[in-house]
């Protein structure tokens, strides 16, 4: 354990930067989009969008200026920052010295819920709609392989739970 | 269970409280209650060595066998 607790600290510092940076993206994007400021720039023939970072002429965030694609873009974004949160609290579990808790298991089954529903609404849409059916299968079907480890080491932290009770019974 | 733990009995054989049984044993009041009330699933050698010793007796004298 004395290896993987700083391995996991460090994870978690990963996966919260990456949070905040979608949450960041989308509430940029979204403010962009809204209140058309200084750094969005569409192309000369309006088919595109840029938004670049504040005071400068690089581009942040370039998308189709049209409203499905940039409120799918943003709820992507918004959901990202979702994930690396969860994932976040799936690497906080390998910091603590107790694995087998309640608290735990809860994270575990958050994580593994979100990566085998949201991809699969995601994907279910697009097969209505007949959009970007190739990239969203993809990333549904990575989604699902992450969330059916995750789904496996639920059932080995619950059962380990269970053993760790039995054990706390003997005195 | 069939397996009475007469923890109380030697406690009060000898006059000692179970605060004071648990620190000597290093184990919480929440533990030693545990045991003395028959919910434990198990107690290790040590622990009885430790309580044997605490309290001057044999193992027989904290563990009993009655039928049900």
């Amino acid at each position: 354990m004395k290896s993987v607790q700083p391995i996991a600290s460090l994870m978690l510092i990963l996966s919260r930067i990456l949070s905040v940076v979608y949450f960041l993206l989308a509430f940029i994007t979204g403010i962009a989009i809204l209140l058309k400021p200084s750094f969005l720039r569409l192309d000369p023939d309006g088919r595109n969008f840029n938004v670049l970072y504040p005071l400068t002429h690089v581009t942040m965030v370039r998308g189709e200026n049209s409203s499905f694609y940039i409120t799918e873009m943003i709820l992507i974004m918004v959901l990202y920052g979702f994930f690396f949160w969860l994932l976040g609290n799936v690497f906080s579990i390998f910091r603590k010295n107790r694995l087998f808790t309640l608290e735990n298991i809860r994270h575990l089954e958050l994580f593994y819920k979100g990566n085998f529903l949201v991809p699969f609404l995601f994907l279910a849409y697009h097969i209505v709609i007949r959009y970007e059916l190739e990239t969203t299968a993809f990333l549904a079907v990575l989604h699902a392989v992450l969330g059916t480890f995750t789904y496996f080491m639920t059932a080995i932290f619950k059962q380990g739970l269970h053993l760790q009770k039995e054990q706390d019974l003997f005195i | 269970m069939p397996i009475i733990v007469n923890i109380d009995v030697m406690l009060a054989k000898r006059k000692m409280q179970s605060k004071e049984l648990a620190e000597i044993l290093g184990i919480t009041q929440a533990n030693l209650s545990i045991l003395k009330t028959g919910k434990a699933k198990g107690i290790r050698f040590d622990t009885l060595e430790a309580i044997c010793k605490a309290l001057d007796c044999q193992p027989g004298d904290i563990l009993e066998y009655r039928e049900d």
